[in-house]
């Protein structure tokens, strides 16, 4: 991390980041399959809509893991 | 009008008035930037911004544009079925393939000087008064090298997004007549990204959790870059679909109808909106409302109508008034220029609202289509295009911006020292702060 960044961020859930990043691309590789295996409307776009699910779901952990908590604040 | 065409005078002649008034918009971005920041970082976001103008230009012609390309011409490519899926362009590196009275190719490589600029600006929003000149400069060139082409590529320049109709039946592939992804989106992002990595300013958050305001210092440094940002805003999408989406002369007319109406519409609505919940009209948030108009209009502003022009405004200033309050409140990200909500946000609305409301009375000039292609597609399936432009934004383009910038930090702190940031970044940066009378009238005031 920076030089001097908040405590919390040096300390922050280093794993729920990764997590929450490695969602956002497995997330977007649905998307990418969606298109590549599935010929018909209505499967495609529910297994499209169901990766962009999953990438809202690494969005929000990515944002929890950068919180900061009471104790970085100030 | 079909690839082979070539532009007509009229579309050539409107075409470079309309990028000559795109660095207004540069220079309206960079206003608001620094009148949103502190008094004592005024130079040094000046100056910040003059040099990521030099390094995004000289970099993107030297690197970028040959990962960028153009349309129609040679590209790197994958077979994935019966579809050919365009990844990377392969032009020769220093913009060697735009040759001397090429015209579409210099008007896109010129216009694409200035679009990178403008994407390089928008992070310096939210890394405001803590972030290092030297790291700036380094992550703009990491911009103008990696990410920008590579997603340019892929929407502007015959890319896979763009061959969504042809490879897959998705209405016309994925459409960005001005620049709500490849410019907008993907600049908010990384200010997302660089607000992520530097961490909040200090003194932004109390230790009981609440956040400090820290107003801008010159708002009228503010208000003025919106009046500039609009006539820059003009230029771009006018330019941009003569370019990008074979818009012809005439529609000229319509698309700046279109983005006065989005970014009024979205002022309005941020000063009703602030004056609702606030009492009072707040003024730095009516001008972020304004520029998230901007940013909204710019995909669908040569396939709409002014009523949906308006319609797309108005969620865009509710975006922003909502999404800086969301993000430095319950998400703790200290964004002082409000460029993740304007940007990122409202650049994704943009484009999500041309898959909704979106009609095409002509093809869009989007893919590599020679006089053998199939015609393209009609309007069904036109969103899910979009929807997956989206989710490569937030899937793919985050991700690797994060990454690079993570990269970068790990070599090269980004954050100021806390020395240097107390001081302000004038002068432990620069030696000199932008207002150097403030001090002597502060001087005098104290021995009164």
């Amino acid at each position: 991390m920076g030089r001097d960044a908040p405590s919390t961020l040096r300390q922050g859930n280093f794993g729920m980041r990764l997590t929450g990043f490695a969602l956002l691309l497995a997330g977007w590789a649905l998307v990418l399959s969606a298109l590549i295996l599935l010929k018909a409307e209505v499967p495609r776009t529910v297994f499209a809509l169901a990766g962009m699910a999953v990438e809202i779901l690494g969005l929000g952990l990515a944002f929890r893991s950068h919180l900061i908590s009471r104790q970085g604040r100030g | 009008m079909l690839l082979s065409q070539p532009l007509s005078d009229a579309s050539v002649a409107i075409c470079i008035l309309c990028i000559l008034l795109v660095p207004l918009a540069l220079a309206g971005l960079t206003l608001l930037n620094t009148g949103l920041g502190r008094s004592r970082g005024v130079a040094h976001s000046m100056l910040a911004s003059l040099c990521v103008l030099a390094i995004a230009a000289l970099v993107y012609v030297i690197f970028g544009f040959a990962a960028q390309g153009f349309i129609g011409r040679p590209a790197h490519t994958l077979t994935i079925g019966n579809s050919t899926w365009n990844w990377i362009a392969q032009e020769p590196l220093f913009a060697r393939g735009v040759r001397r009275g090429d015209l579409s190719g210099s008007l896109v490589l010129l216009l694409q000087i200035f679009s990178v600029g403008l994407a390089a600006l928008i992070p310096l929003g939210s890394g405001l008064d803590r972030w290092r000149l030297g790291a700036i400069c380094a992550s703009t060139a990491l911009m103008a090298g990696i990410t920008y082409p590579l997603f340019a590529h892929w929407v502007w320049a015959g890319g896979w997004l763009a061959q969504l109709g042809i490879n897959y039946g998705l209405g016309h592939g994925f459409v960005d007549a001005g620049g709500s992804s490849s410019i907008q989106a993907v600049g908010g992002l990384t200010a997302l990204a660089i607000a992520w990595i530097l961490g909040p300013r200090r003194g932004k958050y109390s230790r009981e959790g609440m956040p400090a305001a820290i107003p801008g210092h010159n708002l009228a440094f503010v208000l003025f870059g919106c009046m500039l940002a609009l006539v820059g805003w003009l230029g771009l999408n006018g330019a941009g679909a003569i370019l990008f989406t074979g818009t012809e002369a005439g529609v000229v007319p319509l698309v700046a109808i279109n983005t006065i109406l989005a970014a009024a519409s979205a002022l309005l609505a941020a000063v009703v909106i602030t004056r609702l919940r606030f009492g009072k009209p707040d003024a730095s948030l009516s001008a972020n409302g304004w520029v998230g108009g901007l940013v909204a209009g710019s995909a669908a502003c040569a396939f709409i109508n002014p009523p949906l022009a308006i319609l797309i405004g108005l969620v865009a200033g509710a975006l922003v008034t909502f999404s800086v309050e969301w993000l430095e409140l319950h998400l703790t990200v200290d964004d002082p220029g409000g460029a993740i909500s304007v940007h990122a946000v409202c650049g994704i609305w943009g484009v999500f609202a041309l898959g909704v409301f979106g009609r095409f009375p002509s093809p869009v000039l989007n893919v590599a289509a020679g006089p053998s292609a199939p015609p393209l597609l009609g309007d069904a399936g036109q969103w899910l295009a979009q929807v997956v432009g989206i989710a490569t934004l937030i899937g793919f383009v985050l991700p690797l911006t994060y990454g690079l910038n993570w990269i970068l930090n790990r070599s090269y702190p980004q954050r100021a020292a806390p020395e240097g940031e107390r001081q302000g970044m004038d002068l432990s940066e620069l030696g000199a702060g932008a207002y150097p009378e403030f001090v002597t009238h502060t001087d005098e005031f104290t021995r009164m």
